[in-house]
């Protein structure tokens, strides 16, 4: 009881703080803010792969439906840093690609009974070139720690939208088959990124 | 995790992100701290963030707190969480002389010739998220 009324208590100055937060900022723009949401979003290489992260975490199912994503942005932000400082980092594109086509045969292939840390391994891995491309991708003068907080925003929704396709998909057997089917799809168009980037660094 | 818990999930991030997202969008000179805007409107802008921080504290503690009848603050947080997005759908149209941009040289997107401007998106993406939190939190008895 005690505990609880402590956390009760403890509440009262995250209200008071929370704004307060937010007021470092003050004086900026919110075009930070805006600039990471909508990163993500626009580019078709980083929609699949996080969406495909939300899926392959309710395929795993258990406590990886929270694990892989949260490793997925945790090292995303710390790849962010290592882009906004702007350190080299070659063929990230090719590794983005690679993440696509390697998270749509996740989808093909992740079930239950598999053991989770190669992927998320994998996921993080791939979590942190996503992070170090948004971070080298920064417009001119937008706050980065907005502009951090944006794509870090928007991947959780993208992931979310995973977990709910992957959630829906459990509940009819058709609907399971035809994601494994969307899976391959992905894959497809992950080769055709890689194909891209390659002759792109060419 | 069960279905139960991922719509809780689900619904506590639209809770927790929509107060970062306003706080940090209205926490600067574009909206609170703006020299055009007449005290009182900033005023109330505080007053409105202040409001959303506060009460989306409320809802996280309605939603995962122990209960006899969890399905009611699943309930509650889905229908507070519609009161906060819905009105982005229908201010402009409510309120002559409102406008859902900042400024006139906010970047809005043009789908198939439609003019959205972004809060308008974030306010569909949140109401999407919550019908299927809602969808999803309903569920007692299912393994995901």
């Amino acid at each position: 009881m005690r505990k609880r009324r402590l956390a009760a208590w403890s509440v009262a100055p995250t209200v008071v703080l929370l704004p307060a937060l937010a007021r470092a900022h003050q004086g900026g723009s919110d075009a930070g803010l805006m600039a990471g949401l909508m990163h993500p979003v626009f580019g078709p290489d980083h929609l699949l792969a996080m969406i495909s992260v939300g899926v392959v975490s309710v395929q795993l199912g258990g406590a990886n439906i929270w694990r892989i994503p949260l490793a997925f942005v945790g090292a995303m932000v710390v790849g962010a840093v290592l882009g906004l400082q702007q350190v080299a980092l070659p063929y990230s594109e090719l590794g983005i690609a690679a993440s696509v086509l390697m998270l749509g045969m996740g989808i093909v292939v992740a079930h239950r009974g598999m053991s989770p840390w190669p992927i998320t391994a994998l996921i993080a891995f791939f979590g942190s070139l996503h992070g170090y491309v948004h971070g080298a991708e920064i417009p001119g003068s937008v706050s980065p720690a907005l502009y951090t907080l944006g794509f870090v925003i928007s991947t959780a929704v993208l992931h979310l939208f995973g977990m709910i396709i992957g959630e829906v998909a459990t509940m009819r057997r058709w609907l399971s088959k035809g994601l494994r089917f969307t899976g391959a799809a992905v894959t497809v168009s992950g080769a055709a990124f890689l194909l891209q980037s390659f002759s792109g660094t060419a | 995790m069960n279905r139960n818990k991922l719509g809780k999930f689900i619904l506590s991030f639209v809770l927790v992100a929509g107060a970062i997202v306003s706080t940090a969008v209205d926490w600067n000179t574009t909206h609170l701290f703006n020299p055009a805007w007449h005290p009182h409107a900033r005023f109330h802008d505080a007053l409105f963030l202040l409001f959303l921080d506060a009460t989306t504290l409320v809802m996280l503690w309605l939603l995962w707190r122990r209960s006899a009848e969890p399905a009611v603050g699943i309930t509650a947080v889905a229908l507070y969480s519609a009161a906060v997005w819905t009105p982005f759908l229908y201010i402009e149209a409510l309120i002559p002389g409102t406008s859902l941009l900042a400024s006139a040289d906010v970047p809005v997107l043009r789908i198939a010739g439609m003019v959205l401007a972004p809060n308008l998106l974030i306010a569909i993406v949140m109401l999407v998220l919550t019908i299927a939190g809602y969808w999803l939190g309903r569920d007692f008895g299912t393994d995901a």
